[in-house]
């Protein structure tokens, strides 16, 4: 059974299976309290006393004083019992790996996450953003890089938030133990498009995650085709200076990196599926999409917009 | 717990799916044309670069130049290129079942 894209009650890995049952740990103690309440408030209204107390009540009468005490312990242990689990939750998903399996450095920006892949060859280094893939089983350190304005980064099912903050690199980590997609979200406002900021993390058994990986290192075949040619000069002329694409003529470092574009599931940072019909509409006129986001409408003929979409879906 | 409120909402899900035949047309609605077109009954589908489809049952022209049957919407949905060369409208590469669905789905918006 799957958890809602943002659910936060379910975990997938190590690091959120030490937070979730403490959270419904904390949710039934403070229900149960609420009821608690309720119910004496409900029973002081049903049947008043019809006088107000005497005021020596607590002072001079023992009776008095026993409620009080006992309304002290029985506050006190549960919030110790919390006090107690919180600590040790946080000592086990606070520090980073020691020794981690992947690297990544994340920058996120208005309204997108850039992702790059950290490996001590250079040769081995790679860029993408939006969709970050990772193996099961491993521990994955996060360096989150300070970009534009203030970001958090979350993904429900595998982590906590950590903020990203502008001039400053924070370190968090994944680690997930069942395959499958997690949705990620900016949890921290940071403009018009905050809510369309999300992304994916895709945890797939190690073989899978080193296909990908040796995919991603692959730079972008040139255009066979007469329409995806002339896409690939519109594309230069369009987009070149935002975006990049290994192995062409486009270096821009402003916007995601397409050079694998059409491997990932979601475009505009998690707001449109990746279909040839979202593709076109997104380029065409991405502020009606998402408005506010930086990426300005094109203004492409449909003759344009045919040839750039033949050239996008070389991108593969 | 959690799986049990888990299991009513994807029974509720489930539930909602059965009674609404257009579930599955209004999914590729906003799956391939919500970044181009205005749809009624497809919240996110609010696009500005084709035409809004509200009415579209009772427009006379598709594209400009064929008339709007069930079998023309059809084969427009199925190749827009071959029917208006070099128009924005790209190729979707959809099914002859989903460009059914969605023609069906196209035909019940009467109000404009």
């Amino acid at each position: 059974m799957s958890a809602p894209p943002l659910g936060y009650l379910t975990s997938a890995g190590e690091r959120a299976a030490a937070i979730v049952p403490l959270t419904w740990f904390v949710l039934a103690v403070s229900v149960i309290v609420g009821m608690v309440v309720a119910v004496l408030l409900l029973a002081a209204i049903v049947h008043p006393r019809g006088r107000a107390l005497p005021t020596a009540i607590v002072a001079g009468d023992d009776h008095g004083l026993a409620w009080i005490k006992w309304g002290l312990v029985l506050s006190a242990l549960p919030l110790i019992v919390t006090l107690v689990w919180t600590m040790a939750a946080l000592g086990r998903v606070a520090g980073p790996p020691r020794s981690p399996a992947l690297v990544l450095d994340v920058t996120p920006r208005q309204y997108w996450w850039e992702v790059r892949y950290d490996a001590r060859d250079p040769a081995d280094r790679f860029v993408t953003a939006n969709e970050i893939h990772i193996a099961t089983g491993a521990r994955v350190l996060v360096r989150l890089h300070g970009g534009d304005v203030i970001h958090s980064f979350w993904v429900p099912q595998l982590s906590g938030k950590t903020d990203a903050i502008p001039g400053q690199t924070n370190l968090t980590w994944l680690a997930a133990d069942v395959p499958g997609r997690y949705r990620g979200q900016c949890a921290e406002f940071c403009g018009l498009e905050h809510a369309k900021m999300a992304f994916e993390v895709v945890a797939e058994p190690p073989a899978a995650f080193e296909r990908w990986r040796r995919a991603q290192l692959q730079t972008a075949p040139p255009p066979s085709s007469d329409a995806a040619q002339r896409g690939a000069r519109v594309f230069q002329s369009h987009c070149a200076s935002c975006h990049a694409v290994r192995g062409a003529r486009a270096a821009g470092s402003t916007a995601p990196d397409l050079t694998h574009l059409m491997s990932r599931r979601l475009i505009a940072a998690g707001t449109l599926p990746n279909t040839r019909g979202s593709l076109a509409g997104w380029v065409r006129a991405p502020q009606t999409s998402k408005p506010g986001a930086l990426m300005p409408d094109q203004q492409l003929t449909g003759q344009q917009l045919g040839d750039m979409l033949a050239y996008l879906v070389t991108l593969k | 717990m959690p799986r049990l409120i888990l299991l009513a909402l994807t029974l509720l899900v489930a539930c909602d799916r059965h009674a609404d035949r257009h579930a599955a047309p209004r999914a590729l609605i906003a799956a391939q044309c919500a970044a181009c077109h205005t749809v009624p009954g497809v919240a996110i589908a609010r696009g500005q670069v084709g035409p809004p489809l509200a009415g579209i049952a009772r427009r006379t022209t598709l594209a400009g130049r064929l008339p709007n049957t069930p079998a023309n919407m059809r084969h427009f949905l199925l190749h827009p290129q071959a029917v208006q060369p070099g128009g924005a409208m790209p190729d979707m590469g959809l099914t002859p079942a989903q460009a059914d669905a969605i023609a069906d789905y196209l035909a019940t918006l009467d109000e404009p």
